[in-house]
């Protein structure tokens, strides 16, 4: 067991990989009666063509089965229903699936300890059946219907269309209904088989909790026992060899909506940077974003002067493989003045030194405050996992030390040439 | 944690001292009668005073400001409690320990400015900022209705409450938006000032002296003291026979409101029992509701009730197919039956008090959680948490079918979609 404190926060981080694989993250906040526990499968929507664990040809399955999988995992064979055992303890328990992950996950106050081993039990039930995964097809097709009437749903599937050319990140994590209707309880028993192995998995607890216990239940789980003894493979995930362009630089689309949205989309090449650089990489990309459009920047309070945009501009990210997408959406009616005036300010790629000072203390600053809250910690220790497979115990000094010389450095290699327009106009 | 309630005549300043926190939390709430007008009044204050001040003139002024000082997040909020409209400016910023000294001292002189110092030249609110914060407010409120659920919620409460202001939502109108001018907004805010009630709260690691003594040479409130009349909404009209409004729009998925209105409660009912019964019924995975409408016929994927125990009605939302509503409206009505009758597990009412034993430990994780509970209970009487675990412990099965008696469905609201849905192959 290996313990990392992590600098300037009164969070203890212990982390153990047992014999199966199973990699365990225990962040320890005494002060805290919320626990937050999750298990994590490294495999979302977006893992649609692989070779299933003990074959040896690739096959495709429909869109959607990582979604409709975690849907069904709430089966038991004995008819009992899983969010009803965390219930009995007061707790709330959940799952979601997004492009590269699936997570399981409960919070609570009492019995975290029992939790955790039915947790760690119920994921590695699986219980598929003809009629249950017939079932489950209305609920989600109720599901697509909800997102699909509202207005970002439509913008965010065409940025990713328009954006990505080969990585079926282009579609959305829900499929299509007729994936949903196509899909069989064979599809989803080969993707279990194969991706929810715990060499493939991690489990993250944060709370008031003994870590010592924590790693004994995982390593008593059978989870873990089932497979101490198999091989270690990774499986083979079909590569897409995603050109750095984008599919659609421009499209506009109607809608029922009041006011027309603008998204302007980076589709912004990291490959053959290190984990150390991708990791500075994505604090700077992000202080450059918003020192040049966020709510403080004069690039919207001139926005604001012509009566170009009226509040604010939304910037959101997210990394696929060697890619990350920088989003800007804009709402205006304006939409071409804003994206000339936006066109312009990308022309030159720095921002003031002054700007970059006041940006990494908001940056520092932020650290300490998701540091009060379980759900935030959660979430920016999961980040780091996910993406780095480590624990960064001095995040603190990691961003103090970033500099404007080294920014302006490191950007500069960065191609921003890419990118794709969607204009959801009113019908 | 302790907690000092200090009446300043004009205002009450309350102090909740705790070292959990690296925040100190403020909210300053005003509070008056709920009428139409003054939702949109009450919000374009919000917004006027948090894009402009005497010393921050332009709304990149005020951020900058607020990154200067390590990220402090102020911000507004306007809602309906019951028969009141609050009006609540919040402030969080971090402590000195980890910022610099002085650091919080001037975050609260910060928000003193915020309140008492805006732009007014010659006896009105400056003509440009005001002008901002009124076309940020006309898009809040025009895209307030883009997504169905929301467009929805509309609809329902004008046919929920026909002749009564409670129909009336934020974040405003038009027509009323249309009518406040730059003068008449500054007669408004110096009513605010003169004439609502006013309770501070304070939640963090502080010195309550040093904290009075910064309140009393600042805060520049003047209220005449009065009584505060009661927030709790008395249903005068419960029809007998359920109205049913069906109205037709262009969407995928359909969405199902469904409104009782109760009659005169016990503080017992409204403060425990109301709450159960909304719990057993449409309260998470166990309930009735979710059991019988998704679980066991599959007609959608979210299904939940709220009980307001200011509001005095329990609300009940589905999103459905179209083709689904009768069969889903008959599963409901027989749901709410099978509680009358007492035919639901009584290991539900077990469940509801383990659900508050997380709940009242996880209030005291949170600085917003801790201040909204002395807000409750200074508002509308919720009991604190000793109090409210005693009174769980009695709840019982009969309590639950009295309740359930007093249920009766007034209003059913049905936004009807059924657009062909694309069932092309994306590939």
């Amino acid at each position: 067991m290996k313990k990392l404190t992590l600098n300037k926060l009164d969070i203890d981080v212990y982390e153990e990989t047992l014999e199966s694989g199973l990699a365990v993250y225990v962040a320890v906040k005494e002060n805290s009666s919320r626990n937050y526990v999750a298990l994590t499968t490294r495999y979302g929507s977006d893992t649609i063509s692989f070779v299933p664990r003990g074959k040896k040809k690739m096959i495709d399955v429909p869109l959607g089965v990582a979604h409709f999988l975690e849907h069904q995992m709430f089966e038991m064979e004995d008819g009992t229903n899983p969010l009803e055992e965390f219930s009995k303890s007061g707790s709330n328990a959940n799952a979601y699936t997004n492009n590269d992950q699936t997570c399981y996950l409960f919070s609570g106050v009492h019995n975290v300890l029992e939790n955790l081993e039915y947790l760690l039990k119920y994921v590695s039930e699986p219980y598929f059946t003809d009629q249950s995964v017939e079932k489950e097809k209305g609920i989600i097709i109720e599901e697509l219907k909800m997102y699909a009437d509202m207005p970002d749903t439509v913008l965010y599937n065409t940025i990713f269309k328009n954006t990505m050319k080969l990585h079926p990140s282009k579609e959305p994590v829900i499929g299509t209904i007729q994936d949903i209707k196509r899909t069989t309880k064979e599809d989803l028993y080969t993707c279990y088989e194969t991706f929810y192995h715990p060499s493939n998995m991690y489990l993250l607890v944060v709370g008031n909790v003994d870590p010592k216990a924590v790693i004994e239940i995982a390593r008593n789980s059978s989870l873990n026992q089932k497979h101490q003894k198999d091989k270690k493979e990774s499986v083979q995930v079909k590569h897409y060899d995603e050109p750095k362009t984008v599919v659609k630089k421009y499209e506009k689309k109607t809608l029922d909506i009041v006011l027309p949205k603008i998204a302007i989309t980076w589709k912004l090449n990291l490959e053959h940077k290190s984990v150390e650089e991708k990791k500075k990489l994505n604090q700077y990309l992000s202080i450059l974003f918003s020192a040049k459009f966020g709510s403080s920047s004069l690039c919207l309070e001139e926005l604001r002067n012509e009566e170009i945009i009226s509040d604010i501009l939304y910037l959101d990210r997210v990394t696929i493989d060697d890619y990350v997408l920088y989003m800007m959406i804009g709402e205006t009616k304006e939409y071409e003045t804003l994206l000339e005036k936006v066109k312009k300010e990308m022309k030159e790629i720095t921002i003031s030194k002054e700007d970059f000072e006041r940006k990494k203390k908001v940056l520092i600053s932020s650290y300490i405050y998701m540091s009060d809250n379980v759900d935030s910690i959660a979430g920016a220790l999961d980040e780091t996992i996910y993406y780095y497979h480590q624990i960064d115990d001095d995040w603190y000094q990691f961003l103090r030390n970033l500099t404007w010389e080294e920014m302006n450095e490191m950007i500069q290699m960065i191609d921003f040439n890419h990118f794709s327009v969607v204009v959801l106009e009113s019908n | 944690m302790v907690y000092i309630k200090k009446d300043n005549v004009a205002y009450n300043l309350h102090i909740i001292k705790t070292k959990k926190f690296k925040t100190v939390s403020i909210h300053v709430n005003f509070k008056r009668k709920f009428t139409k007008e003054g939702i949109t009044l009450r919000n374009l204050l919000g917004e006027v005073l948090l894009e402009s001040t005497k010393k921050y003139p332009t709304r990149r002024d005020i951020i900058l400001e607020k990154e200067n000082l390590y990220h402090a997040n102020f911000l507004y909020q306007s809602v309906r409690s019951g028969n009141y409209a609050v009006l609540e400016f919040r402030a969080s910023f971090l402590n000195d320990e980890y910022t610099e000294e002085g650091n919080a001292k001037q975050a609260i002189e910060f928000l003193n400015e915020i309140i008492f110092h805006p732009n007014i030249l010659n006896d009105e609110f400056e003509a440009t900022s005001f002008l901002r914060s009124k076309n940020v407010l006309k898009e809040q409120i025009e895209s307030a209705v883009e997504t169905p659920r929301r467009y929805a919620t509309k609809r329902f409460l004008e046919e929920f409450y026909p002749n009564s202001v409670f129909q009336y939502m934020g974040p405003g109108y038009i027509k009323d938006l249309e009518a406040i001018s730059a003068k008449s907004l500054y007669e408004y805010y110096n009513s605010v000032l003169n004439s609502d009630f006013v309770d501070v709260f304070v939640c963090g690691d502080v010195d309550e002296k040093e904290i009075e003594e910064l309140f009393k040479n600042r805060f520049a409130i003047k209220t005449v003291k009065k009584k505060t009349e009661s927030h709790l909404i008395i249903n005068e009209k419960i029809r007998k026979r359920a109205k049913i409004v069906t109205e037709p729009k262009q969407m995928q998925q359909s969405i199902l409101m469904i409104g009782c209105k109760l009659p005169k409660l016990t503080d017992y009912e409204r403060k425990y029992v109301g709450r159960l019964y909304s719990y057993i019924l449409g309260g998470g995975a166990e309930s009735l509701l979710f059991q019988n409408v998704r679980e066991k016929h599959s007609l959608c994927y979210t299904i939940h009730s709220t009980f307001s125990s200011v509001d005095n009605n329990l609300i009940i939302q589905s999103g459905i197919d179209a083709k689904n509503a009768k069969k889903a409206i008959s599963l409901i009505k027989k749901s709410m039956k099978e509680i009358a009758s007492g035919k639901f597990a009584e290991q539900m009412i077990d469940f509801f008090r383990l659900v508050n034993q997380t709940v009242r430990k996880e209030i005291l994780d949170s600085p917003v959680g801790i201040i909204n509970l002395y807000r409750n209970h200074e508002y509308v009487g919720t009991d604190l948490l000793d109090k409210m675990e005693e009174e769980q412990a009695k709840l019982t099965k009969e309590d639950v079918m009295k309740f359930a008696s007093l249920v009766k469905i007034d209003t059913i609201y049905l936004l009807e979609g059924g657009m062909k849905i694309e069932e092309v192959n994306p590939q």
